[in-house]
């Protein structure tokens, strides 16, 4: 294998009973929540005699949307379990002096992150499938979700990693990415209202200027939150809250072209801001050869 | 032969190392001594690559090791082992070195040569197999040691070895380092058992304030701070004739009386010091108890030339 830490870590993360619980867990709760809806299909059945796949649409939409938020929440607790090690033991001083080294560190770091999210996605498939056999949804809304789940997991997984390779300790750590976290998922739209509503002010009602309508196009294509509402909108037709807020600042959100392009520039940009958080810790922890002696 | 020169370490503002400048030959055994641990382990982690100097280079052979953004494999001479380590425990120790050797890029082909030389030399051969948590925490030093040695260094920087090392394991540690001297290794240590490894080291330097105020082969350092150290005698009879004496001995400084008892600084060696015995005792002072304050290096310069 080409990184030794993925190695490593592989075989780390394999012989540690985080894993299996944390599989045990969300395979857990996501089968609850189908028995929930089982027994709401079976009654549902038993009075009407019939299904009507369409009135469950929901039922697929909020277990991916558990799969999806468990991402997030899963993520800081996840990642700090791979610095603590790392931390605590003075591990990268050991290896501090290879050149390069950093980058295959922070390589490693995500690819585990994303392995284990495959593992967590790939574990949680029958619920998922089940999901969707009661939805009448096709087997191309399952690799939809899959790719959603990766986009978060990078997206998120890149942000903690930031955070724990820029502070020593790891309290800090955790809070930074959850502000991060915050700051671009409630933050932007809170912006976006702040501009919306100074923007109405400049213009004294009469609109938005251009220049703050795409401002704000930018801040929301910022928020992860948008490429999940590109995903829930394949599912539901409905763009929910993007076209709520793209009418605040004068974007008619129901076309087709602003449909194709919004979303897609929007998962490009969550792919983005990962690679930005990513090349920023390895920047980072190189720069911080000059203080790393007594941290 | 490692040169440091003129490096500058600041943490927090405050400075670490002050325009620290050393060479070490090459095949010595350095100490570092003196009071200031901080400034030492920074020497380390400077030679260690762990930490880039403010200002100043590090130097092995007149060439830099450590410049930003040389695609530099100077690594592969240099080892590195910090005073704080720890190990994954859920590694057996046969995978943790193979980690180290795959990070240090040595070959795949020299692996279990490598490794089987490693364990031999640290006496570990038979935790192979075991992981890290089955071994006994008194063996850690010897492996953190071995891991340090996995690509075959030239140089050997070592931030207290002897940590955690009762008397049997300090013992074995020593002959393990005199091996790896004998092989044509140089190495330099930072230990807080100063005065036990005196006759350990072949080299030291002394290092306080951030600079490093004497260094050289330890019998020319501990001459430096004999000198530095008062002579104390005790004078019977003659006092005025012994004062007299002193006060004309162009080599004889502060000079402190106590009752019977005289201090006072000597700058001269073993031979002046001869002299002016002789000279005391031609001149009519009886002297007894005259010699040397006996204290060891790194205090004579904390209190003297720092």
């Amino acid at each position: 294998m080409r990184n030794p830490f993925l190695k490593i870590h592989m075989l780390i993360e394999g012989r540690n009973l985080r894993l299996p619980l944390t599989i045990l867990f969300y395979n857990a709760i996501l089968a609850f929540v189908m028995l929930i809806f089982l027994f709401f299909n079976s009654e549902s059945f038993q009075e009407g005699l019939y299904f009507d796949t369409a009135s469950y649409l929901h039922q697929f939409l909020i277990l991916s949307s558990i799969q999806i938020g468990t991402v997030f929440l899963l993520m800081p607790f996840y990642v700090s379990g791979l610095y603590v090690n790392d931390r605590e033991k003075h591990m990268l001083e050991q290896f501090a002096m290879v050149p390069g080294v950093n980058r295959q560190f922070v390589e490693a770091k995500i690819i585990l992150v994303l392995m284990m999210n495959g593992l967590l996605f790939i574990s949680g498939v029958p619920v998922t499938a089940l999901a969707c056999i009661y939805t009448g949804l096709g087997w191309q809304k399952i690799i939809r979700l899959a790719m959603m789940v990766f986009l978060f997991a990078f997206w998120s997984g890149s942000v903690s990693i930031f955070f724990y390779s820029i502070s020593s300790r790891l309290v800090w750590s955790f809070a930074g990415t959850l502000t991060a976290e915050f700051a671009f998922t409630v933050g932007t739209l809170f912006l976006i209202e702040l501009c919306r509503n100074g923007g109405i002010a400049m213009t004294r009602g009469t609109g938005m200027p251009e220049e703050l309508s795409a401002f704000c196009l930018f801040l929301l294509m910022l928020n992860p939150i948008s490429s999940y509402f590109g995903y829930y909108g394949n599912i539901t037709g409905d763009n929910g809250l993007i076209s709520y807020y793209c009418s605040h600042f004068g974007i008619d959100a129901s076309g087709r072209w602003f449909n194709l392009l919004f979303f897609k520039f929007a998962g490009l940009t969550c792919f983005l801001t990962g690679l930005l958080f990513l090349s920023l810790a390895v920047r980072y922890m190189n720069m911080k050869k000059t203080s790393a002696g007594h941290d | 032969m490692i040169e440091f020169r003129n490096i500058t370490v600041k943490e927090n503002d405050k400075l670490i190392l002050d325009d620290f400048s050393l060479v070490v030959p090459d095949r010595v055994i350095m100490g570092l001594v003196g009071g200031d641990d901080i400034a030492k382990s920074c020497v380390l982690s400077v030679a260690g690559g762990l930490r880039q100097p403010d200002l100043g280079q590090f130097l092995l052979d007149d060439e830099p090791v450590w410049e930003e953004g040389q695609d530099t494999e100077n690594y592969g001479l240099i080892g590195y082992m910090p005073g704080h380590y720890g190990f994954y425990d859920l590694l057996s120790l046969s995978e943790y070195l193979e980690f180290f050797l795959s990070l240090y890029r040595v070959n795949s082909r020299y692996w279990d040569k490598r490794m089987e030389a490693v364990l031999t030399l640290i006496d570990m051969k038979e935790y192979e197999d075991a992981y890290i948590n089955e071994i006994p925490a008194d063996r850690y030093p010897f492996l953190c040691l071995g891991k340090t040695l996995l690509h075959d260094p030239e140089w050997l920087f070592l931030d207290d070895p002897f940590l955690g090392l009762n008397g049997s394991g300090r013992n074995k540690m020593i002959r393990i380092l005199l091996s790896l001297q004998e092989q044509g290794k140089s190495i330099v240590i930072h230990s807080q058992l100063f005065p036990e490894l005196l006759d350990f080291y072949t080299d030291v330097a002394v290092i306080e304030g951030g600079k490093a105020i004497a260094s050289g082969l330890i019998q020319d350092v501990y001459e430096i701070a004999m000198k530095e150290s008062p002579v104390r005698m005790h004078v019977i009879a003659g006092m005025d004739e012994a004062l007299a004496v002193l006060k004309q001995n162009r080599l004889v400084e502060r000079v402190t009386v106590n009752e019977m008892d005289v201090i006072f600084r000597f700058n001269g060696g073993a031979k002046e010091e001869a002299e002016l015995l002789s000279d005391l005792t031609g001149n009519g002072a009886l002297v007894q108890n005259y010699m040397r304050k006996h204290v060891n290096i790194e205090q004579i310069f904390r209190g003297g030339i720092g």
